[in-house]
Order: structure tokens, then sequence, then C-alpha cells
């Protein structure tokens, strides 16, 4: 079982993961394998430089900041190079599910639902916090400004189309017990 | 006209009468009478007069100061020969003196005050040796005292507005001295944490700056510093923000149990000099968690996280999160 989590920036949905993994479930970090293919797989590589240009390339390896303000001003281009990156994500993911043994696997993407790769999920999980809550860890932990993240929160599907789609939503505002919340979803999901 | 003239006619009649003849001789026999009835009587002891004296308090101890002055005068019944008093009267006299060193041994440690006449020899010491001091007014002086103490203070510098987002001070303001000896009333000393440069815009037009910068010092009665200004001296650097993750350090777990954090790291961020960003190591920093009272609070959810060992090159430090959830479980 494929059970997909997700969650706006600064929610929390890495901690959350982090508990899933110590009860002994498998996590796929998305967002990690992605960056990691962006770095090692030379055919994407390519394809990337012919979308954008050679100048994304940094010592012969994909400049990310580069490439984010390249496709983040231009949605044309942004969808033709999810175009590329997803598939290459995707089939990566089969890759590794294939080697999984455990009753259900969590995948853990940022853009779940942005990407339509919730579509391949058989449970959702998302992580919420009160907005207020978010930009402050989000600041406190990068340094960036309360109108970048406001910016990127934007890009971003609303909270509230997130926790529609969801089959079990986490709350993390600091007064709720990630852990108890984590033991009640594994709980069901073993269960299922 | 008849009305004015009258009173002038009385005078000249006794003023012919004293002056003139045989009554001039016995007029001044008179005034001498008088005169001598009058040294007779002042001469005598046995007069009992209150005399207001001006007071000064002396010897008061090195560590001790007035919160408020007290009586300043004080009456005192004494009983002396007439001339004596007349003396007192009539002349001013420099003040009294109370011997703090004497009085506040016998001073009430709380209260603070003085029954005067308990010690009226303190007053009758002072004044003439015919004089006998019956009672002092008023009879309680109370003493306002404050301890005098001295302590070191650290100075800050007061900057304003920061002058660019992308400068910044290189390295600590270099303040010269850096601490001041304040001296003064316990209760006024007690609330003096540290002392504030007057406020100083930067520019960072030029790449450091010295200046003599002006102490704000506190108002209060006693206070005494041993510096009113300092000498600043600051170097600016292009400054850029910067992350690390860092583990956070379990300390105090008894040995018997295993920890996990979620999560295990903190995301750190911090302000360092461009020309120091090589130079910080995840190593610099220490985010720790004490977990020796994890057995005593059981119904815990959280572990509070704690910082030390910041290097002094790195200013704006923050760290998220400043708590963890964590799952306890024999080894």
């Amino acid at each position: 079982m494929i059970v997909g989590i997700t969650g706006g920036i600064g929610a929390g949905k890495s901690t959350a993961s982090e508990i899933f993994a110590f009860l002994g479930v498998p996590i796929y970090e998305a967002d990690f394998h992605s960056k990691n293919l962006l770095d090692t797989d030379k055919e994407l590589q390519s394809s990337l430089m012919e979308l954008l240009g050679t100048d994304i390339s940094k010592n012969g390896l994909i400049d990310r900041a580069k490439m984010a303000s390249i496709i983040f001003s231009n949605n044309d281009l942004l969808e033709k190079a999810n175009a590329l990156i997803h598939p290459k994500v995707a089939n990566h993911f089969k890759e590794w599910l294939s080697l999984q043994d455990f009753p259900y696997i969590i995948k853990e993407a940022a853009i779940l639902f942005e990407s339509g790769s919730y579509k391949n999920c058989d449970q959702v999980i998302v992580v919420t916090a009160p907005k207020d809550l978010r930009i402050t860890r989000v600041m406190a932990r990068s340094g960036i400004s309360r109108e970048e993240i406001l910016a990127r929160m934007d890009k971003q599907w609303p909270e509230e189309k997130k926790l529609e789609l969801a089959n079990f939503i986490i709350q993390n505002d600091g007064n709720a017990s990630l852990i108890k919340q984590v033991l009640k979803i594994h709980k069901s999901l073993l269960n299922n | 006209m008849m009305t004015t003239k009258e009173p002038e006619n009385k005078w000249t009649q006794l003023k012919t009468f004293v002056t003139e003849g045989s009554n001039r001789v016995k007029f001044y026999f008179i005034l001498i009478s008088v005169f001598l009835w009058f040294l007779s009587k002042l001469s005598k002891d046995g007069y009992t007069a209150v005399v207001e004296f001006p007071v000064k308090y002396v010897n008061i101890s090195a560590d001790k100061s007035f919160g408020r002055i007290p009586n300043d005068k004080i009456k005192v019944s004494i009983n002396s020969p007439g001339f004596t008093i007349l003396k007192y009267k009539l002349r001013s006299f420099s003040s009294l003196k109370i011997d703090l060193s004497k009085v506040e041994k016998k001073l009430d440690p709380r209260n603070s005050y003085w029954l005067t006449n308990s010690d009226l020899s303190l007053i009758d010491n002072q004044l003439d040796p015919e004089v006998e001091v019956r009672s002092i007014s008023p009879d309680t002086v109370y003493f306002d005292f404050n301890k005098l103490v001295k302590k070191k203070v650290a100075v800050r510098l007061k900057l304003k507005e920061a002058f660019s987002k992308d400068l910044g001070i290189y390295g600590k303001p270099i303040l010269k001295p850096d601490s001041v000896l304040v001296s003064g009333p316990e209760s006024l000393i007690s609330k003096i944490k540290f002392l504030e440069t007057e406020p100083i815009e930067l520019k960072g037009d030029k790449p450091s700056l010295k200046k003599q910068l002006d102490l704000v010092l506190p108002n209060g009665k006693g206070l005494s510093f041993s510096v009113e200004e300092v000498d600043v001296s600051l170097e600016f650097s292009k400054m850029t923000e910067a992350s690390m993750s860092i583990p956070i350090e379990i300390v105090g777990l008894p040995e018997k149990y295993k920890l996990k954090l979620f999560p295990e790291n903190v995301k750190l961020t911090y302000k360092v000099a461009i020309r120091d960003y090589e130079k910080v190591r995840a190593s610099d920093f220490r985010i720790y968690t004490d977990c020796s009272d994890i057995e005593s609070n059981s119904d815990k959810r959280y572990l509070t996280l704690k910082s030390s060992n910041y290097p002094d090159f790195i200013e704006s430090i923050h760290f998220d999160p400043k708590r963890v959830e964590f799952i306890l479980s024999a080894k």
C-alpha cells in the first residue's frame, strides 16, 4: 500500500515521516530523490539543458537555484521541466517500491497534490499547521523573509483543498502530540 | 490739629521730666536699678526654656547614606541660668552634631529610629556646662538609611536601526572601558543591570569607526560612576545569512534507556561575515536536551532544547524547533 504524506511549507511533514520511519515504515523522500536524480542522471541533465539552456549547468551539475529562477517565472517551462523530471522520479520510485516488504510505505512529497502523484497513492496523509506558525518555523530554520515564504505558499495548493482530499490529517500546531497521531494512523493502516 | 499736637506735648513734658533738674538723676537711678535687678535675676539658675537648634548628622557609616534626610532641627528644653538662655535665644549657634556612630548602635535594625530622650547626654555635652537638658523634641527621629554598595556593570553599545541589510559589525565592538564601577544606594544599584551608550547611527560608509560616546546614566540620588563616557571601536564587514543542520545532543539520560527524538536535528540559521563564512563548522555549535529528570516527569511530552558554544564571530542565531517530541524505551 502506498501512503502519500504531504503538507505545506513548514507544516512538519518530515518530522511526521521520521516517526513513521521509527516504527519501521519504509519512507520514500521524493524531493530528496528528485534532487539526487538531477545530480546523477546524465540523460535528465541533457534534456533539461536542452530545454532551459546550458547556463543551468555548473561544474557538471544542474544549478538548482538557477533552474528554479527560470521555471518558476515561466509556467510553460515549469510544466515542461516537470514532464521531464516526474517520470524519472516515478520510475525510481517504482524500482524502490519493488524492494519493500512492509505492509505499507510512505511517500513523502512537498507537491504530492500539485504534481498529481497523489493519484497513485492508496491513502494520503496531510500534515497541517496554522499559517502563522508555519511561517515562523520556516523563518527560523531558513532565515528567508516572510514575503518570500508567502510567495512560496502561493505556489502550493491551498491548505483547505489538500485537506479535502486527505484520508488522514495530522495537526502539527504544537499542542497535539505528533507521535500519538502517527501511532493512531499507523495502527489504522496496518489494520487496512 | 488739636489731636496731633497733644502727643507732642506729652512727649515734650516727659523729656523735660527726665532730662531736667533732680528728676534726671532719679530717672538714671531707676534705670540702673532695673538693669542691676535684671542682671541679678538672669545670673540665677533655674530658668527653663525651649531652644531650637539646627542639627547635623555626622559619622554615618561608610556603607550607608540617607534616603530621606531626617529632621534638620530639634527643640531642646533646657534648664540653665538666664544669661545662658538669653545667649542661646539671641545668637545663632553652629549646629548640634548627632554622632551616628554612637546613635546607630542603639537603633532598631528594622525601623531605624532614635529615641532622642534616651540620649540626652549626647546633646548635653555640646552645650555649656551650666546647662541641663531636660527633654528633646521630637522624641523620635526616623532614619531612612540606604545601604551603599559598589557594582561593576557592563557597558553595552546602543545602535540605531540597522544601517544596511548586508553590512554588519565585524566581531564584537571594542568598548574602553567595557565596564563601569557604579556606587550608590543598594536599592538603586540593584536595578542597574548594564549601562548603555548614547545611540549611535552607523552609516557603514567607512570600513571602521572610532568614537567617544556618552553613557546614558540613570538618575538617582547618591549614584556615582567611575566613568561617564567610553571609547568605541567598530569594524564593518559584509554579512551573509547561512544555515546548517545540527544534531541534538542528549545529556543526562539514565543508562537503562534509549531515546529517540523527533526531529533529531535542528535547523540553525545565523549571520556571519563573508570573510568568516568558511570558518563555521557544525561542531562550533551545541544544541542539547537535558534528560536527567526524565524519569520523574513521566507525563512529559516534549523535551526543551538548549544551546551553547556559539562562536563569537556569529550573530543573529536562531534554531528551530525549540522543543522536540520523543520516544523513551528500555534498552
